[in-house]
């Protein structure tokens, strides 16, 4: 199983959604590996924007993933193209990744039986 | 219910009715003002206003379910609760183990000392109640 995450943390629900399917797979013994794609990638950095508004952080899925290895969920994969776009380096993401290429991702979701993204 | 009895408050014994106590009725538990107010708790349990959790209402909540709070249970809550804070979410059994793990004991299994220390079926749910953490959701 294959869970693709495309959306910044804070652009709707749709991280925080796709993030629920992962616990719940895992709460059902299933260890979904993900793949950051896009502004996807901007959840794997763990520095929240503080809401000048409320005075808060809001509440994000940057924390809550990295909980997913203590859920056997260990497979992360993370598109090369989208981390150099984004002028990002490896080793500042919050969870160690498998930086892939576009051709490699392209074989990894032919490989997989079960994509879900959002 | 527990009730202070009257000399703590200064006040007549009589005007607490039939429900005071005398000294020899109180348990260990400490007199705290906040055991003699029932916190409010949805029909799971769980504490409406997580912000008014403390030791003494762990106690309190634990005593609804026949449970006594020791050292060792008060260690889990407080660590369920380091989980909560580092990851916004409520622990499930399985993470909560392994995070005891990590934290705690390397060598003993705990999952097993979780049940043992919290029951049998899904010891995380209780851990949160008592712990005053939201219902985990993803918690079989």
């Amino acid at each position: 199983m294959l869970l693709i995450q495309r959306h910044a943390p804070y652009q709707g629900q749709k991280a925080k959604s796709l993030l629920d399917i992962a616990l719940v797979a895992a709460a059902f013994e299933h260890q979904p590996a993900m793949l950051f794609l896009g502004d996807g990638v901007y959840q794997l950095l763990t520095s929240k924007k503080l809401d000048t508004l409320s005075g808060f952080y809001p509440k994000g899925v940057q924390s809550t993933l990295t909980a997913l290895p203590l859920y056997d969920i260990d497979t992360f994969y993370v598109d090369a193209e989208a981390l150099n776009a984004r002028q990002l380096a490896p080793d500042a993401l919050s969870l160690p990744v498998t930086l892939l290429e576009p051709q490699q991702i392209r074989q990894l979701v032919r490989d997989t039986s079960w994509v879900i993204t959002l | 219910m527990k009730v202070l009895h009257a000399y703590a408050w200064n006040i007549p014994k009589w005007s607490l009715g039939f429900k005071a106590m005398t000294k020899a009725d109180s348990t260990s538990s400490p007199p705290v003002l906040s055991s003699i107010i029932e916190p409010h708790l949805d029909p799971e349990g769980y504490l409406l206003d997580l912000s008014l959790w403390n030791e003494a209402i762990a106690h309190q909540l634990a005593q609804r379910e026949n449970i006594q709070l020791t050292s060792k249970h008060m260690q889990i809550l407080h660590l369920a609760r380091k989980f909560q804070q580092a990851y916004e979410v409520s622990p499930a059994t399985r993470p909560l183990a392994k995070y005891i793990q990590i934290h705690l004991s390397p060598e003993v299994s705990a999952s097993i000392y979780l049940m043992q220390l919290f029951g049998g079926e899904a010891p995380a749910k209780r851990v949160c109640r008592l712990a005053g953490l939201p219902k985990p959701t993803n918690c079989l």
